[in-house]
């Protein structure tokens, strides 16, 4: 069966990197969203595919490779909305950007580039880098308006209905400099 | 003896030759789209802050081979950003397209580590494209590489082995099929009334356009949901149908039926509508075009023939 060519080599090593590749991506939930039903499964496969991907855990994450694709997981009706507004010294908070606001657009460029939106777009929680952003945009913010005397960023909660975007009034995560603080 | 068998026709599928027409495309159209991405982020001087340290930027601190040797400043960023542009470059002229494609991976990983929110899941598709395409002999058309060789009086193969062109094939099935198995927001569904996409669009942080249309084309927007997701559920389908249309010319029903009603063109076309669609109505960035450009891998050589010849 096995002669040692080439082929036969080339042909076991694209089977095993097949069949790693269908292990890493097998569809096991996220710990903390394992439901009831799912949790004896999850218990039992999660362990066998640490063990057969251990060997090559290194290469996946030196080069952050993965196989498990979440594309769009969830479209929910209720999101968020990044709002940034400033202040001068004794004066109101004034809107400088609301995501999708034309009418508010300071800094939409750089904050709707899609790479960027990967640091401050919230799921179910902030991303891993957004008050590191944070600091360093409302530190920019500052620095490109010397009138503003504090600079905030928040997220709206807002709701998704026939076609409209409702303001709920509760804002989340919200993340403030005042000029001359760290 | 079946098993014998079976591992035969597995070596025999993996040893198989093709013109290089489609990796070349592949290999045209994502160095493109890394280095339009690329580029982009210096046009909008994002460079410093998204590769940087604070208080230059927003970059996490690892302890990777780029930070030791370049240090987490500005000019590091621009260094490593500076790379990658060049290796995006060659991949496009196919100049050391071997090298490039893996010092462009090298260099997209560090960059990667160093801004983990800003990776998308776009740029890890093409840095395992890229691998693929460092093995492969996809710098034998269309390249400086090929060029060179044909100059030297030693030219490139015209025939190449396919087995990185069926990877790439099979990275893009397993892309849609796990991300339909992954949906788990039930507006996905019937259960949710089939609202994704009504959602998304109207999504302040993703929409590309205000969606007030949206209320007098729910239906429409149900039906393109309900499409998505058969569209990503049905991806294995797709080698199904390739298989039936390579083997045309063998009996059964089956087959003919596939054949007949020209299912992989109508996957085909419902994966290019999908992206092109995603590109019209959401700001995605570079991942609607970086999965098109993986397309030709997904043709059979004769369709590419028949594209040749027009």
């Amino acid at each position: 069966m096995f002669h040692g060519g080439w082929p036969e080599v080339r042909a076991g090593l694209i089977a095993l990197a097949i069949a790693l590749g269908l292990v890493d991506g097998c569809p096991l939930p996220p710990p903390e969203h394992v439901r009831p039903w799912q949790a004896p499964i999850v218990e039992a496969v999660r362990p066998i595919q640490h063990a057969i991907l251990a060997p090559v855990r290194w290469i996946t994450r030196s080069v952050r490779f993965s196989q498990r694709w979440a594309l769009f997981q969830v479209a929910a009706r209720e999101v968020h909305r990044l709002e940034i507004e400033g202040r001068v010294l004794g004066g109101p908070w004034q809107p400088l950007f609301r995501a999708g606001d034309p009418a508010h657009a300071a800094y939409a460029e750089l904050l709707e580039q899609e790479r960027v939106r990967g640091a401050w777009d919230p799921t179910d929680r902030p991303m891993y880098q957004y008050h590191a952003l944070a600091r360093w945009l409302t530190q920019r913010v500052l620095d490109d308006r010397p009138e503003l005397q504090a600079v905030r960023l928040r997220f709206e909660k807002v709701v998704i209905e026939d076609g409209t975007v409702r303001g709920t009034g509760i804002y989340v995560y919200p993340f403030g400099r005042v000029r001359g603080t760290r | 003896m079946r098993i014998v068998a079976l591992w035969r026709a597995w070596v025999a599928l993996w040893d198989r030759r093709e013109a290089p027409t489609a990796l070349a495309l592949v290999r045209i159209g994502v160095g493109l789209v890394l280095l339009v991405d690329l580029v982009n982020l210096g046009r909008l001087g994002l460079v410093t802050p998204m590769f940087s340290a604070p208080p230059e930027g927003y970059a996490v601190a690892f302890d990777g081979w780029a930070p030791s040797v370049l240090g987490s400043d500005a000019s590091a960023a621009f260094t490593l950003t500076l790379v990658a542009v060049i290796a995006a470059v060659c991949i496009v002229l196919g100049l050391a397209t071997r090298a490039a494609c893996l010092g462009f991976v090298l260099v997209s990983s560090q960059l990667a580590h160093l801004a983990p929110d800003s990776d998308r899941g776009i740029q890890m598709v093409l840095r395992i494209v890229l691998v693929i395409l460092a093995l492969s002999w996809c710098h034998a058309r269309w390249s400086v590489d090929a060029w060179v060789w044909r100059r030297s009086g030693r030219p490139l193969p015209t025939m190449v082995p396919a087995w990185p062109r069926y990877l790439i094939l099979l990275q893009v099935v397993w892309i849609y099929f796990s991300a339909g198995m992954n949906k788990s927001g039930a507006e996905w569904g019937p259960h949710g009334g089939f609202l994704a996409l009504a959602n998304a669009v109207c999504d302040p942080h993703i929409a590309r356009w205000s969606c007030g249309w949206v209320s007098t084309a729910l239906p429409l927007t149900q039906v393109a949901t309900a499409l998505s997701m058969a569209f990503e559920l049905s991806a294995p389908l797709y080698l199904a149908y390739l298989y039936c249309a390579d083997t045309a010319e063998r009996p059964g029903r089956v087959r003919r039926i596939v054949n007949r009603l020209q299912l992989r063109w109508v996957w085909f076309a419902l994966g290019i509508a999908f992206h092109v669609g995603i590109a019209m109505f959401l700001r995605l960035g570079a991942f609607p075009w970086g999965m098109l450009a993986l397309y030709p891998a997904l043709l059979l050589p004769r369709d590419l023939r028949r594209l040749g010849r027009g």
